[in-house]
């Protein structure tokens, strides 16, 4: 079932529309969680809370953007919320702080379900540097390079212009390039 | 390292997510979805006693109450002492502290 045809059922007021949303988009919605979050506990709360503000919405919707893109918006801002509640709560301890042997913002290591077996070892190197980027860099490079989506609907899913987007791009290689660069260079 | 093998690994790096299958969430997700939108909403009562559970909060409170505590007890002490300070000059000028008064009971001799 294509997009313009859901749409028009939520127009309808179809109840059964729902289920049919959440079949044909949980994959989108898992992935760019997990991608961002990078932790498929954490990436499961997600898929479900954005589902149910889908629900929640359903009826607000009016079909002024695609339905993906409404749905990858809401998935981008509750992955970062949860990003930025989980920061507030490991630096909120002072205690904690004081005592911590590991440092903060040391990411932990993770692996993709989907990666090829070959490239485990690189996807999570370059999981591990993408959590090093600011966020609005992630977000784009994430949407365009794994999640496979144009320029065009990731300034359309971040609200902002594609100029933005390309220079979003640019500045995410550069940064991950020196970040790989220094990585590997310590690792001789 | 070279130069040239360092940028081949970053390059490669890069290009790991390709060909990469979608991960899919665990089974029966709808029914998660639906247990999790039946799941009961706390009353206001039960909100406000889950916040001020929290240890920040529960701490701030108790040691808001202790300083209100001492103010208190130290205004009131500045007030006894400025209400004893009146009442002896009150009993000095109308000499009430004086045992040879007339209406000294105790002293008996005309």
């Amino acid at each position: 079932m294509n997009q313009p045809e859901l749409i028009d059922r939520i127009k309808n007021g179809d109840p059964s529309v729902f289920n049919d949303i959440v079949e044909q988009t949980k994959k989108m919605v898992y992935n760019t969680a997990l991608s961002i979050v990078q932790s498929e506990e954490d990436a499961e709360d997600i898929t479900q809370d954005v589902f149910i503000e889908v629900y929640e919405n359903l009826d607000g919707f009016r079909g002024a953007s695609q339905l993906s893109t409404w749905i990858y918006r809401i998935t981008v801002n509750k992955a970062l919320d949860l990003e930025k509640k989980k920061k507030r709560q490991k630096n909120g301890g002072l205690l904690k702080q004081i005592f911590s042997i590991k440092p903060a913002d040391e990411p932990v290591n993770f692996n993709h379900p989907g990666v090829l077996l070959d490239n485990k070892e690189k996807a999570a190197t370059l999981f591990k540097a993408l959590k090093k980027l600011p966020k609005n860099q992630r977000v784009a490079f994430t949407l365009h390079k794994i999640e496979g989506l144009s320029y065009q609907e990731i300034s359309e899913i971040m609200e902002t212009s594609l100029y933005a987007v390309e220079s979003l791009m640019v500045r995410a290689k550069t940064g991950l390039k020196k970040l790989l660069e220094n990585y590997y260079q310590s690792q001789v | 390292m070279n130069k040239t093998k360092l940028a081949t690994l970053v390059e490669e790096t890069l290009d790991s997510m390709n060909g990469a299958q979608r991960a899919e969430p665990a089974p029966y997700l709808l029914t998660r979805i639906n247990a999790k939108m039946n799941r009961e909403i706390p009353s206001a009562w039960e909100r406000i006693s889950l916040y001020l559970s929290r240890p920040g909060i529960a701490i701030v409170a108790v040691a808001f109450l202790i300083i209100l505590n001492l103010v208190i007890y130290s205004f009131n002490n500045t007030i006894t002492d400025i209400n004893l300070q009146n009442l002896q000059g009150a009993a000095d000028e109308y000499s009430m502290n004086n045992s040879s008064s007339l209406f000294d009971l105790e002293n008996i001799q005309p």
